[in-house]
């Protein structure tokens, strides 16, 4: 049984910064392996995101409010059914709908909308909107857009490890901007030790998680936001009153594969704190929350 | 044998998943993507150590006179050894008090002289986690003053790629050997082959059926050596039949389990079981679990209550554990969990015991009501050992 030799590759992609890591007999396999994952993440990308018009999402979207519907694949069937069932059970905060709220919210200029282009965007927004007859999807009012920003990062590093091993890749990480599918522990049975991101110092590692297989997931207030009269503003946005939460400053969860890891994060952080904190203690998973105050709370 | 406190001896229960969480996975699964990505064996393998330590009491009763009274701790552990393997062990000590049941016995007169006894065992298995079956051996002892057991396990068990089917295959041998704390010259063994056989299958997403056939040979001394006039063959075969029944309750997070064994052997002995119990959560830490059983036995062909016996049978045996009787138990488990990690719970059981409430009733006149209780105090406390989290500040 020949030695297994770790290799690293660093990428752009989805906005962000990722890293495949994995175990191969040579450099030649691995890096065949990471050419098929990136081929996948760019079919991926071609399929759902709302930034390529060709698109089954940008299609879906340019048909809202007509009485067009559009044939949806296997794969996007059962996202949309995932969603639903997230949707259900976070008291309908989280919404795949929600993503048209970002057109009234100008990140970058730090403006904040008026009540009037709230009232008026917050229509489109609804779950219980879409016409959702498999495998058959409509969006039931012009305007409305599905949005698949909030779970791609995390399905995404489910699929490349999935890639992966049936590639025959059995030791390996996907870290696609922070959300991590473990492939299999280290050779030798141990497992990955893995740093949680200081949500206030930059560069800084809050704790650190030693996990041999599964999802990790962070969501927080400090990816995407802006600070006015001393105010933060984050990008999670609560799909009934249009407005950030006011929430921890970031939340950590553990899962058997990411995506149920990261909606579970995200679902923590709309819920606010009290609320969150009572819905991951109810779902049993392993968590890490860094309170408003810095404090950090774990399972 | 005397009864043992081990019959209510527990593994560590994985709390179960609550429903939320299972539906959030189920859906997650159903996507192809993630389907692909499950690792099989990981699922298998558990990711944390599991430690019980249970403290236990027995007591029984004929005809409110105090019998026998058992007690003594019992500590279990589950850990994973490497990401496929892992091991369970157990040990147990437990002391013993008391009479038997009055009658025909060498040691008891009217009043039933006392005897003292302790008793400890042990056992460890080890198994091999692969994509989709497991294979485990295993290894069990136990001792008292005139009884030492020894047995050996292959236990094996394959599943279906979405599990929901599980089939068990298990081979045992085992060798005894009984002496006699009134006979220095008693020195006897017996061996015995055991196969079981069994099958899980997932029914619905709201229920779950277990089948299980298990066939046991033994040959060698049978014969209780503190009982007179106790001879009995030198051979038994026993055949069981169980099926279970799970049925998940979503409105609680609960579920009701429901158990029906038939039982046979060579001796003509055979017995039926019919067990109920609630699994009810009443609050977020708090759960309880009554449960109720109805065994009936039916006696084996040589069992008699002549005194003295025929001398035309070959075989003969006045112990009540061989005549006809009917049992109903009731127990209450009460299970508080103190945190993600530790839980604490406390189990306690009466039943009673008389020929009257065998099936088709029992003509025993000399077989004297029997009751008796258990007391069970347990913690089970989780040590994961793969996933920790160190913070680096505060």
């Amino acid at each position: 049984m020949s030695q297994l030799k770790l290799f690293k590759f660093n990428f752009s992609a989805l906005g962000g910064s990722n890293e495949i890591q994995l175990y191969a007999k040579d450099l030649q396999i691995a890096s065949a392996t990471k050419d098929l994952l990136l081929q996948d993440l760019s079919n991926l990308e071609q399929h759902y995101s709302r930034y390529k018009s060709e698109s089954l999402i940008s299609k879906i979207n340019a048909a809202a409010g007509k009485n067009e519907r559009c044939l949806v694949d296997q794969e996007t069937a059962a996202l949309l059914d995932y969603t639903k069932v997230c949707w259900q059970q976070s008291a309908g905060l989280f919404d795949i709908t929600s993503g048209v709220l970002r057109k009234v919210w100008d990140f970058k200029a730090k403006k904040i909308p008026s009540q009037q282009e709230l009232s008026a965007i917050l229509p489109l927004v609804g779950w219980n909107k879409i016409i959702w007859q498999k495998p058959y999807c409509s969006l039931s009012v012009p305007g409305m857009e599905l949005d698949f920003g909030g779970i791609a990062k995390e399905f995404a590093a489910d699929r490349l490890a999935g890639l992966a091993i049936q590639n025959d890749i059995k030791h390996g990480l996907i870290n696609l901007g922070g959300d991590i599918r473990i492939i299999g522990p280290h050779p030798d049975a141990s497992a990955w030790t893995i740093g949680i991101t200081h949500p206030r110092e930059k560069g800084a590692v809050i704790a650190n998680i030693t996990l041999p297989y599964g999802g990790l997931a962070t969501s927080g207030d400090y990816e995407r936001y802006f600070e006015l009269d001393g105010k933060r503003y984050c990008h999670i946005l609560n799909p009934k009153t249009g407005w950030p939460v006011d929430s921890f400053q970031s939340v950590s969860v553990v899962a058997e594969n990411c995506l149920v890891a990261g909606t579970a994060a995200t679902t923590t952080m709309l819920l606010g704190q009290e609320k969150g904190m009572k819905y991951l203690k109810d779902l049993k998973v392993k968590f890490l929350c860094v309170n408003k105050e810095g404090k950090i709370t774990r399972s | 044998m005397k009864r043992r406190l081990a019959r209510y001896y527990k593994t560590s229960r994985n709390r179960p998943l609550g429903s939320k969480l299972k539906n959030l996975l189920a859906a997650a699964l159903a996507i192809p993507s993630i389907a692909l990505s499950v690792n099989s064996v990981a699922q298998e393998t558990p990711s944390e150590t599991s430690f019980r330590l249970q403290y236990g009491s027995y007591r029984d009763y004929q005809n409110s006179a105090k019998r026998i009274h058992t007690q003594g701790p019992q500590a279990s552990i589950t850990t994973p050894l490497t990401e496929s393997t892992h091991l369970n062990a157990s040990f147990f000590y437990e002391t013993v008090s008391g009479a038997s049941p009055i009658y025909l016995s060498t040691l008891s007169g009217a009043s039933g002289v006392g005897i003292e006894d302790r008793r400890r065992g042990g056992n460890i298995d080890l198994v091999q986690n692969f994509e989709q079956f497991s294979l485990g051996f295993g290894t069990a002892i136990s001792s008292e003053d005139d009884y030492k057991s020894r047995s050996f396990a292959i236990k094996s068990k394959y599943w279906t790629e979405d599990k929901n089917t599980i089939w068990a295959l298990d081979f045992g041998l085992g060798k005894d050997n009984i002496t006699a704390s009134n006979n220095p010259d008693l020195y006897e063994d017996r061996r015995n082959w055991s196969l079981l056989t069994g099958v899980t299958q997932v029914l619905n997403s709201k229920s779950v059926l277990q089948l299980n056939f298990s066939w046991n040979a033994g040959e060698g001394y049978f014969s209780d050596p503190y009982k007179l006039f106790d001879q009995r063959p030198h051979s038994r075969d026993q055949y069981a039949l169980l099926a279970r029944h799970i049925l998940f309750l979503s409105n609680t997070d609960g579920s009701w389990h429901n158990d029906y064994r038939i039982y046979f052997d060579s001796w003509g002995l055979n017995s039926q079981t019919f067990e109920t119990s609630l699994y009810h959560p009443i609050s977020a830490n708090f759960s309880v679990q009554p449960s109720l059983r109805y065994y009936t036995q039916d006696r084996a062909d040589f069992f008699s209550q002549d005194f003295p016996p025929k001398r035309t049978a070959a075989y003969v045996s006045a112990d009540q554990r061989l005549g006809q009787f009917g049992e109903i138990s009731a127990g209450l488990t009460l299970t508080y969990q103190v945190s993600q990690t530790l839980s604490l719970d406390l189990h306690l059981e009466h039943f009673h015991q008389r020929p009257g409430l065998a099936l088709g009733g029992g003509d025993s006149a000399l077989l004297q009501p029997f009751s008796g209780q258990f007391v069970i105090f347990g913690f089970s406390k989780k040590l994961d050992r793969f996933f920790s989290m160190s913070t680096c500040r505060n």
